[in-house]
């Protein structure tokens, strides 16, 4: 077991090129949700001229994956698009914000993994789409999370040692979320 | 002001981290030429000069040593974010941009803010034994 390659990485085995190299992977997946959220435009999402979040929702109808999936987003979600689209927005750019700088990162990991799902469900079977993009998504979260990567050039690798000392029920809370 | 006495510590490299990024990030606002498959923030002017100036307080808290100059680098921008959003209801946009920007701002304003209460002489004791 190796000494830290940096005080800025909590992850014991890990070479600095290593950790360098999941850094990148957190980061570069945090801008994939960040350019992804922009195109979330409220009020309406879309529902007006029938595209942006409204458009690729309804694809879940228009070519359903899991018919299940397809019944709620035509019940619930396409009629209320309004709140889902700020649910989608908040979830999407929280995922940019917090796997950007690396803080809670396999709890905002296992978030990737779930909306990954859900696009998935929502777009898998739609026309001219590539499948291996959402497996693709599914997986770096994946990677993300079982190598902890918010530990490596990440917040939590600044501050997972604190939270370890502490009995508090709040750094107990950071220390598996991190 | 809080200041630290010693070598700098994970938390002041952070700082300097972050506001190397937020400045580097920033540059999206000379964005607009790029092909889409490249422009991963939109940001605008207002939101841009908030990036500069809170990277280089950030910068600055990290060299010095100054939480203080850190929270306020932190409070700045994550308040940017929060009326972003509130914007982005009311359909005008303080940062410029879109919800990337929202993102982008309050990531790194989230990031300085927990780092600002985390005393600057604490030991790093790299973890062991956890996955």
């Amino acid at each position: 077991m190796s000494a830290a390659v940096s005080p800025s990485v909590d992850a014991p085995g890990v070479t600095r090129a290593s950790a360098i190299m999941l850094a990148v992977l957190r980061c570069g997946v945090a801008l994939m949700w960040i350019q992804n959220v922009a195109w979330k435009v409220p009020p309406g999402f879309g529902r007006a001229n029938n595209n942006g979040l409204y458009f690729w929702a309804s694809q879940a109808v228009a070519h359903p994956v899991f018919p299940p999936y397809s019944a709620f987003i035509k019940a619930l979600v396409l009629p209320n698009i309004e709140i889902f689209g700020w649910f989608t927005l908040l979830v999407e750019g929280g995922l940019g914000a917090f796997l950007l700088i690396g803080l809670a990162t396999r709890f905002w990991a296992v978030v990737g993994i779930g909306q990954t799902v859900a696009i998935t469900l929502s777009v898998l079977f739609a026309p001219h789409e590539w499948q291996w993009s959402y497996y693709l998504m599914g997986l770096a979260h994946l990677a993300i999370f079982v190598t902890a990567a918010g530990r490596s050039y990440g917040v939590d690798g600044v501050l997972r040692g604190k939270w370890l000392a502490s009995s508090g029920r709040f750094s107990r809370l950071m220390v598996r979320l991190s | 002001m809080s200041r630290a006495s010693g070598t700098a510590s994970a938390a002041d490299r952070g700082a300097i981290l972050i506001g190397v990024a937020a400045i580097a990030l920033a540059g999206f606002v000379f964005g607009g030429p790029l092909p889409i498959e490249f422009r991963f923030v939109d940001i605008g002017p207002g939101g841009a000069g908030l990036l500069v100036a809170s990277g280089l307080l950030s910068i600055v808290s990290g060299v010095t040593r100054r939480r203080l100059l850190r929270s306020i680098a932190g409070a700045l921008l994550t308040v940017g974010a929060l009326a972003q959003i509130v914007g982005l209801a009311l359909s005008i946009r303080p940062l410029g941009g879109d919800a990337s920007a929202m993102a982008v701002v309050g990531g790194l304003g989230i990031g300085l803010l927990s780092l600002s209460p985390n005393p600057s002489t604490h030991p790093h004791v790299p973890t062991k034994g956890r996955p």
